[in-house]
């Protein structure tokens, strides 16, 4: 079932590649509009407002300059040519289409980034790279094609070194059950666009909680990309697509191909009445304590529970709270409260563990203490860099 | 007259307020029943009781501490009890024929057979773990416990879900504490507190009545039962906090001897004592908090210090505490100062015996088990007609 939906995406890239090229230029995804943006007057055309969806997609996840990335679905390297390039990101690009990663890698070549970005036809799922070898998984409109996407993110996790970031732009479904004629609309997308499934941004979200990924966050982008399905709008070039001229393509390569046309129409309408959304997810896989944070968290340990050297000296980071320190819950909470007021209110130990089932209680370590607290307070550091952000935008 | 059959588990704390119970409701002419093992009941409910015997399986130890005691609580402990001895509540129930049965809320297989046989039942609180809902701040962990007691319901062949919180009977509730010492709880609306039910023990250990001076004050040290490893060297320490004392205080410390060593002219080091005789005579109590020992220290007015270890322990600890009865100290952790230090406080501080003088008032008001055996009649007396009863047995 996985092999046949895999062939059928393969053979779907294999023979729109030029189309989409002709179509919507080097990148295969949507593009990104500020709501009321006329492309052209006061906006981006397509090729500006693809680009953007990238950058944006950098900014939301956070993707550090001169990463190492994984670019999952990598089409014909669009974005992967602007990480490698601007951002000084070395790029290795997957795909199942050994003709997009063909011309992905002409591209490469052609701009000078041969060395920086090189492109594999491989399965996501069983790319047989090494554990925790990238900095960055980063996806762009590939999770649909993925039938079994929580091993997506379990491979994600694999992958990732710890600290690492995933970045996912999909096209997504509203949660929540879709009544008849709703689900009747998604199928036709998914029958046309080679797709298994659609999740819900929130449910992308529990995947990669359940996979283990902390710092978990979704935006719902449906409006700022919507207009890509507006051929007016986003001014993509116009195919001739008299009646002759398809059933001549369809005769070249098969009727697969006409999926491709059908998009349009399917995809407004379904952008339109909130059937189909799209959104970016991100999320960390919980990086190692800084040595300073485990640190400070024996120190804050000592205080709250008045102990002394050798007690602290009896800590390392593999000790559990349950087990090893056999922390009562009143000093669990005492301990919460005494890290909240050294390192700021997001540093919520006590809503941490409430979230935590029987075993992982029970398995908890200093270590995942300082793992913690050293999470919480980048991501503290971060969220201040993009407020920062924000409001310099907003002043512009 | 009653027929009233009573469910517990083979512990100690678990068995003696119920059978405190089950002696009064049968000194007022009722028939009371218990479905246990006779060899593990027996000394506990006295030789004239009636048994309906189910075989005492041998379970798997329970962790010592923490979430992890919790997770072995329930996987090692309820869940294998309630699985062995379902057959053999529900043979009880068939051949006894009880109009209630009294179930100790941890012994899940006498709620699933008065389930099955539409019996009317009552909780027996013994413990305050589940009253004040330990883990309502965890919901994952309250979800597991719902999904053990969920999967019980189901092997027992009973349909669809269990219909209510199967440690929690609808009919009624009895917790053998009071709100002198818990504080104001939510309560269930058919809960009773009847604060602690005591009664003589037969066979109690041999304690040598001449060793106590009356010129000094008499602490008791009781921990439970804990291995030399699980003791943490807790023996040992309150043995240092104890030796500068020894011109004020005698302490009996119930210990396996050999777990600890070098003790002074003042301590007496015993395996078991006989806890309610000597109540009386004492000035504090060190404890690791089991709802027993606490209720029956502040029955007869006497302030602890509470080092509490797992289960509702931590509970009780902070609610004596709390109520000014006590203090509380580290197990794990509390250095000889420091103990000596807070058993100091809890014997020279008078607010601490007045606030466990105001309890001991309060129980007593209570009733006891006096009081319990009052409720349990009243439902049976709302029961159906016993020939309905027969017939749903049929």
């Amino acid at each position: 079932m996985k092999a046949d939906m895999n062939t059928a995406v393969e053979r779907y890239y294999d023979t729109t590649l030029d189309l989409y090229e002709h179509m919507w230029g080097e990148h295969v995804h949507h593009g990104f509009w500020d709501e009321g943006e006329r492309p052209g007057a006061d906006g981006a055309d397509r090729h500006e407002a693809t680009d953007r969806l990238v950058r944006e997609l950098v900014a939301y996840a956070g993707v550090p300059a001169g990463s190492h990335v994984l670019d999952v679905g990598c089409g014909i390297g669009g974005p992967a040519l602007y990480l490698a390039g601007p951002l000084g990101c070395t790029v290795v690009g997957v795909t199942l289409s050994a003709a997009q990663a063909a011309r992905a890698a002409e591209k490469a070549h052609a701009a000078g980034l041969a060395e920086r970005a090189r492109f594999h036809q491989l399965d996501a799922l069983s790319t047989g790279f090494a554990d925790e070898s990238f900095d960055v998984i980063w996806a762009v409109e590939s999770l649909m094609h993925i039938a079994d996407r929580p091993a997506f993110f379990a491979e994600a996790m694999r992958l990732l070194r710890p600290g690492g970031r995933l970045a996912i732009a999909t096209w997504s479904v509203r949660d929540g059950a879709l009544d008849a004629a709703e689900q009747g609309l998604v199928d036709l997308v998914l029958k046309h666009q080679v797709m298994p499934s659609f999740s819900s941004l929130e449910e992308h979200e529990a995947m990669a909680g359940a996979a283990g990924f902390a710092e978990v966050a979704s935006v719902d982008w449906s409006r700022a990309v919507a207009n890509s399905w507006d051929p007016d709008f986003a001014l993509v070039a116009k195919p001739e697509q008299g009646r002759a001229a398809m059933v001549e393509l369809a005769r070249e390569r098969g009727a697969d191909v006409l999926g491709f046309f059908y998009a349009g129409p399917l995809m407004k309408k379904g952008f339109d009445t909130g059937v189909m959304t799209y959104g970016a997810v991100r999320a960390v896989k919980p990086g190692p304590a800084t040595p300073e944070a485990f640190a400070d968290v024996v120190e804050t340990l000592c205080t709250v529970l008045d102990q002394d050297a050798d007690f602290r000296a009896g800590i390392t980071p593999a000790t559990t709270l349950d087990g090893g320190l056999e922390l009562e819950s009143v000093e669990l909470t005492a301990l919460s409260q005494a890290l909240q007021d050294r390192f700021g209110l997001r540093v919520d130990l006590a809503a941490y563990v409430a979230e935590l089932g029987v075993d992982e209680i029970i398995a908890l370590t200093v270590g995942d203490v300082a793992a913690f607290v050293t999470a919480r307070r980048q991501n503290q550091h971060q969220n201040q860099r993009q407020n920062q952000h924000q409001n310099q935008r907003q002043n512009r | 007259m009653s027929r009233f059959l009573f469910v517990s588990l083979p512990l100690t704390g678990h068995v003696n307020p119920m059978a405190a119970v089950a002696k009064a409701l049968s000194a007022r002419g009722h028939d009371v029943a218990w479905a246990g093992s006779e060899s593990y009941l027996r000394p506990l409910v006295g030789p004239e009781a009636v048994i309906q015997q189910i075989p005492l399986r041998p379970h798997r130890r329970q962790a010592d501490r923490g979430m992890a005691a919790a997770k072995t609580r329930w996987e090692e402990y309820i869940v294998p009890h309630c699985r062995v001895s379902l057959k053999g509540v529900d043979k009880a129930v068939r051949a006894f024929e009880p109009d209630v049965l009294a179930v100790d809320q941890h012994a899940v297989a006498g709620a699933l057979v008065a389930h099955r046989y539409g019996l009317p039942w009552v909780s027996m609180a013994t413990t305050m773990m589940e009253l004040t809902r330990p883990y309502r701040a965890l919901p994952k962990v309250e979800a597991w416990i719902q999904g053990n007691l969920a999967a019980l319901w189901s092997s027992a062949g009973l349909p669809g879900e269990p219909p209510h919180d199967l440690r929690f009977s609808p009919h009624l509730l009895v917790s053998f504490s009071g709100e002198a010492l818990t504080g104001p709880l939510s309560w269930p609306d058919n809960a009773v507190l009847v604060g602690p039910a005591l009664a003589p023990r037969p066979g109690g250990p041999d304690f040598p009545a001449d060793w106590i001076d009356p010129g000094r004050r008499l602490v008791l040290v009781s921990m439970g039962t804990l291995s030399a490893e699980a003791s943490h060297g807790f023996y040992q320490r309150a043995i240092e906090a104890l030796r500068p004392l020894g011109d004020r205080v005698q302490a009996v410390l119930t210990a396996e001897p050999e777990t600890v060593s070098d003790i002074p002219e003042h301590i007496l080091v015993r395996t078991r004592v006989p806890v309610l005789e000597l109540m009386p005579r004492l000035s504090a109590v060190v404890s690791h908090g089991g709802l027993n020992t606490v209720c029956e220290a502040l029955a007869h007015g006497v302030p602890l210090v509470v080092a509490p270890i797992k289960g509702d322990q931590p509970i009780n600890a902070a609610q004596a505490v709390a109520a000014g009865a006590g203090r509380r100290v580290s197990f794990a952790r509390v250095r000889p100062q420091a103990l000596r230090e807070a058993l100091l406080a809890v014997l020279d501080d008078p607010a601490h015996r007045r606030a466990a003088a105001r309890i001991r008032d309060s129980f007593a008001a209570a009733g006891g088990a006096a009081a319990a055996a009052d409720h349990l009649t009243r439902l049976a007396e709302r029961v159906r007609h016993p020939l309905e009863i027969a017939e749903n047995l049929a």
